[in-house]
């Protein structure tokens, strides 16, 4: 089916935008601007997506331009281009002063920054494999046979099969009149598949994924993607035939990182960002329950519970050397012991809140979006060791007499201001008197944050901690899509409601 | 103020010209070209002042490369010469190797299209920063004087879009757009809503900034009521974020192969064909893809060469087609229809205020929030109110209330629709307001 291998032609970096970029910088300077930044960036993204027997998507693009941002007289310019050539930045610049200048039209305070140390630095994610080396015969061929091996259970049921990868290198190049000049290069990688199984009237999903990371082409694990495939599909046809999840009680839940992940992003991650805190996204994204009269006081969680930013962890997907506004990658709690304590900041939230530097959460999307405050990779501390509340995954189902165990994520969505919220998955078992006695179908959980992390009665301990994350984060107008990693370990929650209510 | 220069943005024969150019040095088999380029700005504002202001110049080509069955394809952001050939030659070394589709079909042939010419508008297409920047500053001070916050967006967009093929296919649209989007807070009031259009000065900006403020001032010291399952008004601007699910899982396939609730299945549970010309919905409900609704003028084709021609979607509450790909309608003996959008919903001559007025008793929702599946064979969806949530009784709005999450199946809410409004356009949707009998609600927040 697949033919020799094929080298796929170097994509290669432009050398010329240190010139560009500074360029641009002395631009800025002489329009009088009190700041500037200009970021140069090149994507690389290349995506592979079979559907059955048909290998339907295999792109490998190229995307490349330059954005400039001005502050002048405490009001933002931004103007952006494809067209990497010096008229070219001179005109940007000139378009993103004449922004500034409308938008000082409107301005009622001020805009400040706090400061930031001048990096003149390299940054590039450590790898063992350039994916973009690899022959895409090879890729491609691990994908039909993830779908080949979960037609074969056509007859019992498995209808549809999909399985996918995707890699990506962004190449950036920052540059500002404070004078740091950054090269950043981040690799990503993202693995994954999963089947439909359709049988009395129903279909149901069952999917698995190595969770998308800033790794090589390591990451892809042929073995271990290929000894998931069986699992996969047996579960699918479990999950049609079994039983409908029930509705309208409260029961335990035990959630497996893969599923957790995405309730610590909506209802911890977006709810700290200091930009929606005041308001900034209220016409779109919402606004935060979080707000800044709760710093240090607000019973966030359970007094075992501990959040923390890490855009340094190895692997990560938001980790890099530097924010999109050369502020250095660090880490921090948001919640500790249970209390709000920060938020996730760029450098004109810092300012507002009255902090003197930034935790360094400014990332835009591309060379033609702003920078604005994204959720770094944040992350549940594992269960302290011999801690009261700490147990292993299996101690918790056997503590458990009645319960539903949760893995891989479904439905989700929450308030405007992160409170109400309800949860799916993509696999639940019942657990009854300590075992798991069979898989259920269509759970949904519905909780309000607060309630909900101070309900937590057990953390996994270190050794069951995972990096799971999400690579299709929205937010922003024009909406922009940011990438993070929310390592955690399974919890067990009590007294949650399941299904409606109604 | 000086004005920057404006970019220089490439023409519509300049555009087809380079595709020829792209075709003439593949030495692929067969090859299918693509160009989209245009300028998009926006500002936006909250607490009364800009907060962004952007303007980005924007230029992509893709090209696939076909040999016999093999295909891939690669995209490039530089308009130069070294980069498209390289572009093109990366998509040729990638198809080479690539698995032969079993899905493949041939490149589509030289199409016709309608006859018209989507609406491009100079002036939107041209607008100033200064100028754009005046209107936010007339909105914020509107927002000001009120004592609100207003926050929101003012956006203007000009897009071109080509296509060509090896086997003689050739297409070019140019069109624009703006739209506007207001958010007023004052307390714990708030209320939303947006307009687009495909010329900015279309867009009702400080008629719709007084009527939000309005709402927002209206929408203070929410009650709570119950969970439960009411009748409900949706504003237009919420109905927007909730038809499209409908529309989007109209695809043949998925319902052919049991995947959609638009699966037919036969006594043992087996699938057994689709639902089309099923009396699924209310017979009031009447859905066409209309491009050419003197409200949209959107572009005369799809990204893969199809045209996108007028099409009953929805008649007398009753699905007319399904969206079927060029492969699946050759597996089923069907014409090849592309997507079923841009959406346009049949309204009436009545406004929001007439249906409410014809409501006993039920609920006005302003805006559906987060709206996503929880169950996607059976389209259920969960999702929140939000910005203005009001309690109707005797025909009148009698207060606000508190936000509500439902989780809904939408056939059945379509099923229930029995009264509809005026149509407004919300982004590439025509949609009216309208009344649905039983709408279920399972939770309250506090959330403003």
């Amino acid at each position: 089916m697949v033919q020799a291998p094929a080298p796929i032609s170097e994509v290669k970096t432009p050398g010329y935008t240190t010139e560009l970029s500074e360029l641009a910088i002395d631009l800025i300077r002489k329009a009088g601007c009190e700041y500037g930044d200009v970021r140069f960036c090149t994507y690389r993204t290349q995506n592979l997506y079979a559907r059955d027997r048909s290998l339907s998507n295999l792109s490998d693009n190229v995307n490349s331009g330059f954005g400039v941002r001005v502050l002048l007289d405490g009001a933002w310019g931004f103007a952006a281009s494809h067209n990497k050539t010096p008229a070219e930045v001179a005109r940007i610049v000139a378009l993103a002063v004449d922004i500034a200048k409308a938008s000082r039209l409107s301005q009622l305070t001020r805009v400040q920054l706090v400061p930031v140390e001048a990096h003149r630095d390299t940054y590039i994610t450590p790898i063992q494999i350039d994916p973009f080396t690899v022959p895409i015969a090879e890729k491609a061929e691990l994908l039909l046979n993830v779908n080949e091996q979960l037609l074969n259970y056509g007859s019992r049921g498995i209808k549809k099969a999909y399985s996918y990868l995707s890699f990506s290198r962004e190449d950036k190049t920052f540059a500002s009149t404070e004078g740091s000049l950054i090269h950043q290069t981040i690799y990503r990688s993202y693995p994954g598949f999963g089947c439909t199984a359709i049988a009395n009237g129903d279909a149901q999903n069952r999917s698995y994924e190595r969770p998308p990371l800033n790794i090589g082409y390591e990451h892809i694990d042929r073995s271990d993607i290929l000894s998931q495939v069986d699992r996969v599909a047996e579960e699918a046809i479990e999950k049609v035939h079994a039983p409908v999840g029930p509705s309208g009680i409260r029961s335990t839940l035990i959630l497996k990182p893969t599923n957790l992940f995405l309730t610590i992003h909506e209802s911890v991650g977006h709810p700290t960002e200091l930009d929606r805190v005041y308001g900034y996204e209220s016409n779109f994204a919402g606004t935060s329950f979080a707000t800044t009269d709760k710093l240090g006081k607000l019973q966030y969680a359970a007094p075992w519970v501990n959040f923390k930013c890490d855009r340094t962890q190895p692997g990560g997907r938001s980790t890099a050397g530097y924010d999109d506004e050369g502020v250095a990658s660090q880490n921090w709690y948001v919640v500790k012991d249970g209390i709000l304590v920060d938020y996730l900041t760029d450098r004109e939230t810092a300012h507002r809140l009255g902090r003197l530097s930034s935790n360094g959460c400014a990332y835009a999307d591309s060379w033609s979006s702003v920078p604005m405050v994204r959720i770094p990779n944040l992350g549940l501390e594992p269960g302290q060791e011999r801690g009261s509340h700490t147990a292993t995954l299996a101690e918790m189902i056997a503590d458990t007499e009645d319960g539903i165990l949760i893995d891989g994520i479904g439905s989700f969505s929450i308030d405007q201001q992160r409170r109400n919220f309800q949860f799916g998955g993509d696999a639940f078992w019942k657990v009854e008197k300590g075992k798991v006695v069979g898989m259920l179908k269509n759970v949904t959980y519905h909780s309000m944050t607060t309630d909900f992390w101070n309900s937590i009665d057990a953390i996994g301990p270190a050794s069951e901690w995972m990096q799971c994350g999400a690579n299709n984060c929205g937010k922003g107008e024009p909406i922009q899509i940011a990438q993070m990693t929310h390592a955690c370990v399974p919890v067990r929650v009590r007294n949650i409601q399941i299904g409606s209510s109604s | 103020m000086t004005l920057a220069a404006a970019p220089s943005l490439i023409s519509k024969d300049r555009a087809i010209s380079l595709l020829e150019e792209v075709i003439k040095q593949s030495e692929a088999e067969e090859i299918f070209v693509s160009l989209s380029t245009g300028e998009e700005s926006l500002s936006r504002f909250s607490e009364n002042q800009i907060s962004q202001n952007i303007s980005s110049t924007q230029f992509k080509l893709t090209i696939t490369s076909y040999f016999g069955r093999k295909s891939a394809s690669s995209s490039t952001t530089d308009l130069d010469s070294d980069a498209i050939a390289s572009a093109i030659k990366r998509s040729e070394e990638l198809a080479r190797f690539a698995p032969e589709d079993p899905e493949w079909v041939p490149l589509l042939e030289p199409q016709v299209y309608e006859e018209r010419t989507p609406a491009f508008d100079e002036v939107t297409a041209t607008l100033s920063p200064l100028t754009r920047g005046e209107i936010i500053q007339r909105v914020c001070a509107i927002s000001a004087k009120a004592g609100v916050d207003g926050s929101g967006t003012l956006s203007t967009e000009t897009n071109l879009y080509a296509i060509a093929n090896s086997r003689g296919l050739r297409a070019c649209n140019q069109t624009t757009q703006a739209d506007f989007s207001f958010t007023a807070r004052i307390g714990d009031g708030s209320s939303w809503s947006n307009r687009s259009a495909w010329a900015l000065e279309q867009l009702p900006i400080e008629e719709l900034t007084q009527q939000l403020i309005e709402r927002a001032i209206k929408s203070r010291q929410p009650c709570e009521v119950h969970p439960g399952t009411y009748p409900v008004v949706f504003d237009g601007a919420a109905f927007a974020a909730l038809l499209p699910w409908i529309v989007w899982n109209l695809d043949a396939r998925a319902a052919d192969e049991g995947r959609s609730f638009m699966s037919r299945t036969d006594e043992s549970g087996k699938p057994a064909g689709n639902r089309l010309g099923e009396a699924m919905f209310s017979p009031i409900v009447q859905v066409q893809r209309n491009a050419a609704h003197p409200l949209l003028q959107l572009g005369t084709f799809f990204g893969d060469g199809l045209g996108n021609d007028y099409k009953e979607v929805i008649q007398d509450g009753i699905p007319q087609t399904l969206s079927y790909s060029r492969y699946w309608a050759a597996q089923q003996g069907k014409k090849p229809t592309g997507a079923m959008y841009p959406i346009v919903m049949t309204g009436s001559d009545q406004s929001l205020a007439d249906l409410i007025a014809q409501t006993e008793r039920g609920i006005l929702v302003s805006r559906a929030w987060y709206v996503r599946y929880v169950n996607p064979r059976s389209l259920v969806v969960t999702g929140m109110s939000r910005d203005g949530t009001f309690w109707i009784e005797d025909g009148q709005i009698a207060y606000p209330i508190k936000n509500l999450r439902f989780n809904q199946s939408l056939p059945e809410m379509l099923r229930d629709v029995d009264a509809l409004g005026t149509v407004q356009r919300y982004g590439s949707s025509i949609v009216p307001g309208v009344r649905v009998g039983a709408f279920n609600f399972s939770s309250v927040t506090d959330s403003v």
